[in-house]
């Protein structure tokens, strides 16, 4: 009962989001929401609002974004469809052609149900429920209202349509009674709104520019939230850019400016620009790397494991902790060094576990980033 | 006792999960109770003097030993009577020629097995030779007969005062006056000498516990002026909790970085040394070093700390062209300490791996030749050596005020190294 119960709230969530995509003159779609049998019309966007780009969340914005909502404490169990790189492009810009296949689609689903099951469990849902059912064993739509409409404003990136808001309480209603529990109501709500496209897709809705009215678009408050965010910070948006965004703030370019300068300074900023240099460099070849050992005897798994890092740190540490100039992160003799990858360096390190500074000596042909042995091995 | 077709293992496995544990320690201990089969030449006889480089500017040098084994000396004269009997065999010789060739027929293999198997314990079973070697009267092993053997002169010749006289090995490259008595001993053991020059136990398990990280141990040399003569040089020999690093091939890969114990025991040995002609010596010390049997916690038998300890240690290492230091390690052990894997391992060592703990420590009292006590005029130790190699490596020191600190707090170094 429980499982077909979650099913059509599957349906009706994606059904929600494509419905909405559509009536607003979508371009592509997930391959979801093609399938995805009519439960709920919702209602059209804003007429005058369209959407100009769709990005599949990478595996670590969806992990960075579940861990910044629920906590990092919740545990993501489950295989991600990978998103095909482009040739000669980022994976970024890869995620704006990703679709979805059933089997993929299905790992989000067993995903979204275990994520779901924790946040809603005894140990977490006080932190989500700021209400007490007037019922533990029945539906409280008043409740359910209160927890879900913040939640899907975190999921979503934008505060939920009042469609939206309707049908997954809705669902939790519906879910509370078969299973005689509030909470498991809850629980389902929520894995339907974890795989709606409109959290495993960033959604970039554009509006009419004031500006230039008749002739340009330029993309709403919560469009720009989210880029700012997953470009800056790898991550789904937080409250407070939310409440910018809620208020229009950036649409402001001098507001924006500030917004984008802040975000810069903070130390979240790093994983941004981890994500970005991990795309660029084409991490994901470290997934797969493989060398003969009788030719590289010092290269094993830790080395492997260390090589992309000791590149980052040395990438974070030059541009972002030094402000130091890019094109000296060619020739800068600083990186870091762990105790595996200091074998494959033949230089010592000064403790067994972790990463420590190291600067290679003047002239020392391992200076610079094109030295280092991960750039080495993967080119 | 033992199932038909079962092996001792697997019947202890079946039937006494206690036993059990004592058997595979008793398995371990086997391992230990030897040496290597295939000593081509140890460092002492491979002279790289004339090649070497020049210290570091710093005069600090930093190994990790990599081999770790009791020399043997190969060469069938060494045992002609064979080898040393293992339990079944020394009932089996105690018996007249007649009852001898009666058990061991295979139809009595059974009734061989029980009746050998109750030698291994006391009247009431409560004790076994292993365990409690002192209360068993066993006949001494059979020792090697061969007049050569790797080693040190650990006593300048003469025995005295606090040593008992003994016969004196030469080495295969000339030298006299080497103490290794616990060679004499043990060397006939198959555990030590190997079998049609295959390695022996003791080499393959010796070399595992070293590559395992359990017994990793590092050298750190400090005040090096000259890789030929320096008449100063301070030695750390140290155990480290670090894993060497090793190839595919399990060879071990030079320059990787280790940090000397900061947790209790952390055997952390100074010692004074010299260097003459290529070939570092250090001064008579005591010498402690991790030694551990098995796998498991320190309150599970199989994995029971007990140590290296020389008494009245030296290390004797040659530098190698290649930036390596070979070697032996000398000096007197406690008697115990030889037989601490099988005792350890109790009645399994004596079942399974058929080693006579008692005869053993027999043995070793008789050929004892150092730690004499001066209250019974008897010797509590006997000579015995470890050949070494050691391999260049960073090594972190820290000092003993400092281990306490950084056992707290994580890791740190306190003085760079190589």
């Amino acid at each position: 009962m429980m499982r077909r119960i979650s099913h059509l709230a599957l349906g009706a969530a994606g059904l929600a989001a494509a419905t909405s995509m559509i009536a607003g003159g979508m371009l592509a779609r997930p391959a979801v929401a093609e399938s995805a049998p009519p439960v709920v019309a919702a209602p059209a966007p804003a007429p005058a609002a369209r959407i100009v780009a769709m990005r599949r969340l990478t595996e670590t914005q969806y992990r960075n974004a579940i861990a910044d909502i629920f906590g990092p404490d919740i545990t993501v169990a489950g295989r991600f469809e990978p998103i095909v790189r482009p040739a000669h492009e980022l994976v970024a810009h890869g995620a704006k052609d990703a679709s979805l296949s059933p089997s993929g689609f299905e790992q989000f689903d067993a995903m979204a149900r275990i994520i779901a099951a924790q946040v809603f469990d005894e140990a977490h849902r006080r932190q989500f429920v700021p209400c007490a059912p007037a019922d533990a064993a029945k539906a409280d739509a008043a409740c359910a209202r209160r927890v879900l409409a913040p939640l899907g404003r975190y999921l979503f990136r934008r505060p939920l349509t009042a469609m939206e808001e309707a049908l997954y309480v809705r669902m939790a209603s519906e879910a509370a009674a078969p299973t005689g529990s509030f909470h498991k109501g809850l629980e389902l709500a929520l894995s339907a709104m974890l795989v709606s496209p409109s959290f495993l897709y960033v959604i970039e809705t554009a509006e009419p520019d004031p500006a230039n009215p008749a002739a340009a678009l330029r993309l709403d408050s919560h469009s720009r939230a989210a880029r700012l965010s997953f470009m800056l910070w790898n991550t789904t948006p937080n409250a407070a850019l939310l409440d910018a965004a809620d208020k229009g703030r950036l649409t402001d370019q001098k507001a924006l400016d500030q917004v984008a300068r802040a975000m810069v300074a903070s130390p979240r900023f790093e994983q941004g620009v981890r994500a970005f240099f991990a795309d660029m460099l084409l991490f994901e070849k470290f997934d797969e790397i493989a060398k003969d050992p009788l030719i590289y005897p010092y290269f094993n798994q830790p080395v492997a494991l260390a090589m992309p890092e000791q590149m980052l740190r040395t990438i974070v540490d030059h541009l972002v902790t030094r402000e130091g100039d890019y094109r000296e992160l060619f020739s800068t003799r600083r990186t870091f060094m762990n105790r595996p990858l200091a074998a494959l360096y033949q230089v010592p390190v000064r403790q067994s576990g972790g990463w420590e500074p190291f600067e290679f000596a003047p002239g020392d042909d391992r200076a610079g980033l094109l030295g280092q042995a991960g750039f080495l091995a993967l080119y | 006792m033992r199932e038909e077709g079962i092996t001792p293992m697997t019947a202890h496995r079946r039937t006494f999960p206690a036993a059990r544990l004592a058997t595979m320690a008793g398995a371990l201990g086997v391992l230990f109770a030897a040496g290597p089969a295939a000593l081509l030449a140890p460092a002492i006889g491979e002279d790289a003097r004339a090649s070497l480089p020049a210290p570091p500017p710093d005069g600090t040098m930093g190994f990790v030993v990599s081999e770790f084994v009791q020399p043997i000396v190969p060469g069938s004269d060494s045992c002609p009577d064979g080898p040393v009997l293992k339990m079944r065999d020394i009932y089996l010789e105690s018996l007249p020629p007649e009852e001898r060739a009666r058990l061991k027929r295979k139809e009595n293999e059974k009734e061989l097995d029980r009746l050998w198997q109750l030698t291994a314990f006391g009247k009431d079973g409560s004790t076994n030779v292993c365990s409690q070697p002192d209360l068993f009267d066993r006949p001494l092993q059979r020792t090697l007969k061969s007049p050569l053997a790797w080693g040190l002169d650990l006593d300048g010749g003469t025995a005295g005062e606090e040593g008992c006289g003994h016969e004196e090995f030469a080495t295969p490259d000339g030298q006299s006056g080497i103490d290794n008595q616990e060679y004499r001993v043990n060397g006939c053991k198959l555990e030590w000498r190997g079998l049609d020059g295959m390695p022996s136990d003791n080499s393959v398990g010796m070399k595992q516990f070293m590559a395992s990280g359990e017994w990793t141990q590092v050298l750190l040399l400090r005040g090096v002026d000259s890789l030929q003569n320096d008449p100063e040089v301070e030695v750390i020999y140290a155990n480290t909790p670090d894993r060497p690093m090793i190839d595919s091939r399990g060879t071990w890969l030079k320059g990787a970085t280790f940090t000397i114990s900061t947790t209790p025991p952390r055997n952390r040995n100074v010692l004074k040394g010299r260097i003459e002609h290529g070939v570092l010596t250090t001064e008579p010390a005591d010498i402690q070093l991790t030694q551990t049997w098995g796998q498991g916690g320190a309150r599970d038998i199989r994995g029971n700390r007990t140590k290296w300890h020389y008494v009245k240690g030296r290390l004797r290492l040659t530098f190698q062209a290649d930036g390596s230091l070979r070697g032996m390690l000398g000096g007197y052990r406690p008697l115990f300490d030889v037989i601490a894997s099988p005792a350890i391992g109790g009645a399994g060592a004596a079942l399974t791996a058929g080693i006579d703990c008692a005869g053993e420590l027999k043995t070793l009292r008789k050929y004892a030749d150092g730690l004499r006590n001066p209250k019974t005029g008897q010797c509590e130790g006997i000579s015995g050596t470890q050949r070494i190699t050691a391999i260049p490596a960073y090594v972190n020191d820290v000092a003993p005020a400092d281990a306490v600190r950084t056992a707290s707090q994580g890791p740190a170094m306190q003085g760079k190294t190589r």
